[in-house]
């Protein structure tokens, strides 16, 4: 009894120092306040450190707690049903009853959930009372206190904070056997890591890149510091410019996987380098400082991640044409995708006013562009895909001086099939359009000039004639009868002999089985 | 102390106290100054917002980061859960930054600046152009473009991202390039490594914001001039290019000061703010002036910036020292939903706020979100202006201050610093200095307060905490710091 008494009086000690500097705040921050202060503080304190009680077990901390973190229906849930058995909060083991608040009414309990989250767990309020109903309504059946396992594993803690500071990710790209000298190198980007974990989730890349993370580790005790780093292919520590640990760096048989440097609390500068030649990837660190548990500063894996692709997919289904304006693999990093009905698609360089890509099939996904940042080209969503020809594919009347293009515009008809304007040698106007059918895709090329005169078409870079068709692999491309077609190198040509006003050149893409 | 069951002591404990609760003192919440409401967006879509325009009829326009462009009517509406959405085009490629002018939608994405517009009137804008694409992309995502809106004589104003935030693999990555009326381009200013948005102040002077990354140790506002450079040399590569620029600026040395390499290179346009990293934002954005004429409450012809990762709108207020552009920085309005890009404030008052979390995340939380601030008409107690002066600085209050904490010179704490200039990845803060105030005098009116500090620095960022001060009615400020970039101090 005597601790319950003492207990008694700092809290109330601590209770007075607070409502002398209590601001006024909005209702429900009141509310939530006096609550807490009613309810909850005799146990997990006024200024929310918890109680550390001499001889006993002492009750856990809410402030800086991760409990308080992420999803607010945790905490929902602990007042709804309470939480018994060992938990551990901030490092620490406690073994205490918290009990259901079930007096509490609806708004006073929301008011709570914000007022716990944004005073002591840095969270943003905005619980409001249907959340908190809808939290009720998912563990209605519930008749026992939660335990820690069975509330985690429903509403998973965050990470904790990273003591990796104003970390930078550079990534390069290369083919090495062993880790390079990435300071000598001119990046391809530069990231800030502001979650300070060292990861390869935003890597779309498979193989032969490098990375070199630059940052800071805040130590917090003096002593011996283990480092233990895991790399598919290689990575090497540096703290404070000195290596520390290395796995399979430099290919040799020497695998320093764990390291141990003296270091005094502060911030010390960190330096991981790691690259992937091919075949799996993967790269975990941890480090324990003295006296405490191991810390992984890794996004935590145990063998290399999958790739987890997620798909978009754009496939036209209701008889309109889909553009996707964004970076395909095979095309122009200036170009539009153009989804058709009936399963055809192409990519058109608005780089080059040419036709790159051409497949059957299924349209694109979107997952790689409209995820995460967006880096990358991504692949037609089809195994067979055909580039007719790439670059300006118009040129003078010999074929040998290429003519500058450049797009005017794009017009879209009712079903948003898309005509692509462009200009040709300043004088040429085209207008370029395609037409899905079951079977195939036929273009239209409207070519306007103010003169006589003739120009080359390129219309394939490789394949092969046969009579007015270009077969490439299993697309075929037909010519008009009359059409003048050329070899040249790999490439086949039409010659068109202009005459003043509007001349037009059909072609038929279309599949062979 | 065993397991007792607390809350019943609790409540033995705390009931009869309870009736304390109230208190007297009055902290200023953001509520009572700014109206901050959600918009309604179209269901099951993603709008992460990249860019927004003002229509006529009290319409928006608002471009999302996927390439679709929206209008919305009733965002200026008493209800905003009524307003009305239509998808009127969904080609663009990232567009970041978007107008209306005669019937077009004119706007800036990774391809092209291009307009579009609706011939047909069936809603939906089946007509692309391009007005000008000479700039070079290569597939990397960091080639962002932002756009400006234009300016009196119809030119609009693009600045291009470094490839990767760090080379120059592309033509004009670096460069702000001008657009004329007639769609030909011009390179206008080099030197830019990270935009996040481009705008104008009051009297129509181009800013945009870049952020903290090699050659820039804090993020900051910078004025972009015909023939400068801004800082960042990477792009110099095609000064070759450029006829129009004159001279390529000789390169600057790594590890120096803003301040030293100004004086060695020529072109060389300072930040005119600093926004200092970590203490007043993270990754700047939009830049908004304040063309109200005070229906945005008191700050008329000041701009406001967006910050993405706080989620937050910052003040600035800039003067011309010496010639040069320099000025102040304030935070102003917290709490938004999601990682600030957008912004567009339209002359009724009506500041419209685009955001979005994806790639880079914010305190806001959400993936997207739009919304739009109002001013309640209550004015803060706060700092409206700052000015330099050969010894200190001038600053003005939005009400009379109380004289007696205003005059005490230890309600004035400043710090000031510089950053490092160099090819690394931003900067600590350097060479710092307290600076302290030894006269504080109020003006007849109250409302101008002017320190005297016993060291003015050059070159370096003054931060000054005035938290203490009330105003003659015991309001608290409510906002404590101002972070002044002293580019230049003036003779008298």
């Amino acid at each position: 009894m005597s601790d319950y008494f003492r207990n008694l009086n700092v809290v109330k000690l601590l209770f007075t120092n607070v409502l002398l500097t209590t601001g006024l705040v909005s209702a429900e921050e009141n509310l939530g306040k006096t609550s807490y202060l009613q309810v909850c503080s005799a146990c997990h304190g006024v200024d929310g450190n918890g109680l550390q009680i001499q001889g006993a077990e002492g009750f856990p901390p809410l402030s800086g707690s991760l409990w308080l973190k992420g999803d607010a229906d945790r905490v929902a849930q602990i007042i709804l049903h309470g939480l018994q058995g060992r938990i551990y909060v901030k490092g620490k083991k406690y073994d205490q009853v918290m009990p259901q608040q079930g007096s509490l009414t609806d708004e006073t309990a929301v008011a709570v959930i914000n007022y716990v989250r944004t005073e002591f767990g840095g969270e943003k309020g905005g619980y409001n009372i249907d959340d908190f109903k809808k939290a009720r309504a998912s563990s209605k059946n519930r008749s026992t206190q939660w335990t820690e396992k069975e509330l985690l594993s429903r509403y998973p803690l965050q990470r904790p904070e990273s003591p990796i500071k104003h970390l930078l990710m550079r990534s390069y790209t290369g083919d090495w056997a062993k880790i390079p000298d990435f300071k000598a190198m001119q990046e391809d980007a530069i990231e800030e890591e502001h979650d300070g974990y060292i990861s390869l989730k935003k890597i779309n890349k498979k193989e032969n890149f490098g990375l070199m993370w630059v940052g800071e580790i805040e130590i917090t005790k003096e002593g011996d510091h283990v480092f233990e780093i895991n790399a598919d292919d290689g990575a090497k520590l540096y703290i404070n410019g000195e290596v520390v640990a290395q796995a399979k760096a430099d290919n040799s048989e020497k695998k320093l996987k764990n390291g141990k440097v003296k270091l005094k609390p502060g911030l010390h500068k960190f330096r991981l380098d790691y690259f992937q030649k091919k075949g799996n990837k993967g790269i975990s660190i941890k480090y324990r400082e003295p006296g405490l548990n191991w810390f992984w500063l890794s996004e935590s894996t145990k063998k290399p991640e999958a790739e987890v692709k997620v798909v978009i997919d754009l496939t036209p289904k209701d008889g309109q044409v889909r553009m996707y304006n964004n970076f395909i693999k095979g095309s122009s990093a200036r170009t539009m995708g153009v989804g058709y009905p009936l399963g055809n698609n192409i990519a058109f360089s608005t780089e080059h006013c040419n036709l790159d890509l051409i497949w059957k099939g299924d349209f694109i996904s979107a997952g790689r562009h409209w995820t995460k940042r967006g880096q990358g080209f991504e692949d037609p969503a089809s195994e067979v895909v055909v580039s007719p020809s790439q670059g300006v594919a118009w040129s003078d009347a010999t074929g040998s001086k290429l003519l500058n293009a450049q797009l005017n515009g794009i017009q879209t008809d009712e079903i948003g099939s898309p005509t692509f304007g462009y200009t040709i040698a300043d004088n040429i106007q085209v207008r370029d359009s395609f037409i899905s059918s079951s079977d195939s895709l036929e273009r239209t090329i409207s070519i306007n000039t103010d003169k006589m005169q003739t120009v080359t078409f390129k219309v394939a870079d490789s394949g092969e004639q046969q009579e007015n068709n270009i077969v490439i692999g299993k697309l075929k491309i037909a010519l008009p009868e009359t059409a003048k077609i050329t070899k040249n190198g790999k490439s086949h040509f039409v010659t068109l002999d202009l005459e003043k006003g509007t001349n037009k050149l059909n072609l038929t893409y279309s599949w062979t089985k | 102390m065993d397991k007792i069951i607390y809350s019943a002591l609790a409540a033995l404990t705390f009931t009869s106290l309870l009736s304390f609760g109230q208190n007297e003192a009055k902290a200023e919440a953001q509520d009572d100054f700014y109206m901050r409401e959600s918009i309604l967006l179209p269901k099951d879509e993603v709008m992460e917002m990249g860019s927004i325009a003002l229509m006529p009829d009290k319409q928006l326009a608002v471009a999302t980061r996927r390439g679709e462009i929206w209008i919305c009517k009733g965002a200026y509406a008493d209800d905003v859960s009524k307003v009305e959405w239509k998808k009127i085009y969904d080609a663009a490629h990232e567009p970041l930054g978007m107008y209306y002018k005669d019937g077009w939608l004119y706007f800036t994405d990774r391809d092209a600046f291009g307009r579009i517009t609706d011939k047909d009137g069936d809603g939906r804008y089946e007509t692309y152009e391009v007005v000008n694409n000479k700039w070079g992309i290569n597939g990397d995502y960091h080639e962002y473009a932002f756009g400006s809106t234009p300016d009196k004589d119809g030119n609009t104003y693009i600045v291009l991202c470094l490839t990767g935030s760090g080379s120059a693999k592309s033509q004009w990555r670096g460069w702000c390039k001008k657009i004329a009326p007639d769609g030909t381009s011009t390179p206008f200013s080099s030197g830019i490594r990270s935009p996040g948005g481009i705008g104008y102040d009051a009297e129509g002077n181009v800013y945009y914001t870049d952020n903290q990354g090699l050659w820039n140790g804090s993020s900051c506002l910078k004025p972009l001039k015909q023939g400068a450079f801004t800082g960042n040399p990477t792009g110099n590569i095609f000064y070759k290019d450029a006829p129009n620029m004159g001279e390529r600026p000789v390169e600057p040395f790594s590890g120096s000061t803003i301040l030293a390499e100004r004086k060695r290179i020529s072109q060389y346009l300072p930040p005119a703010v600093i926004l200092p990293h970590g203490k007043v934002g993270n990754s700047p954005t939009a830049i908004v002036p304040d063309l109200t004429g005070g229906k945005f409450g008191p700050f008329a012809n000041q701009v406001f910036i967006g910050e993405q990762t706080k989620s937050e709108v910052q003040r600035v207020s800039m003067e011309v020292v010496n010639g040069v552009q320099q000025g102040a920085v304030w935070k102003m309005l917290h709490g938004f939903r999601a990682g600030i890009v957008p912004m567009r404030l339209d002359e009724d008052g009506t500041l419209f706020v685009g955001g979005t979390n994806r790639g880079w995340g914010s305190n806001g939380g959400k993936p997207f979100t739009l919304e739009r601030v109002r001013w309640t008409g209550k004015v803060p107690f706060e700092m409206l202006d700052i000015k330099v002066q050969p010894k200190g600085f001038k600053m003005t209050f939005t009400k009379p201050v109380d004289k007696a904490t205003a005059t005490d010179v230890a309600n004035y704490n400043c710090q000031a610093w510089t950053y490092i200039y160099r090819s690394d990845y931003g900067s600590p803060e350097i060479d710092k200095v307290t600076p302290k105030v030894t006269t504080a005098v109020v003006s007849e009116d109250g409302r101008t307060v002017t320190v005297t500090l016993d060291k003015m620095t050059q070159g370096h960022v003054h931060h000054i905490n005035y938290e203490k001060l009330v105003s003659a009615t015991k309001e608290k400020i409510w906002t404590p710091d101002v972070y002044y970039t002293l580019n230049e101090i003036p003779e008298k």
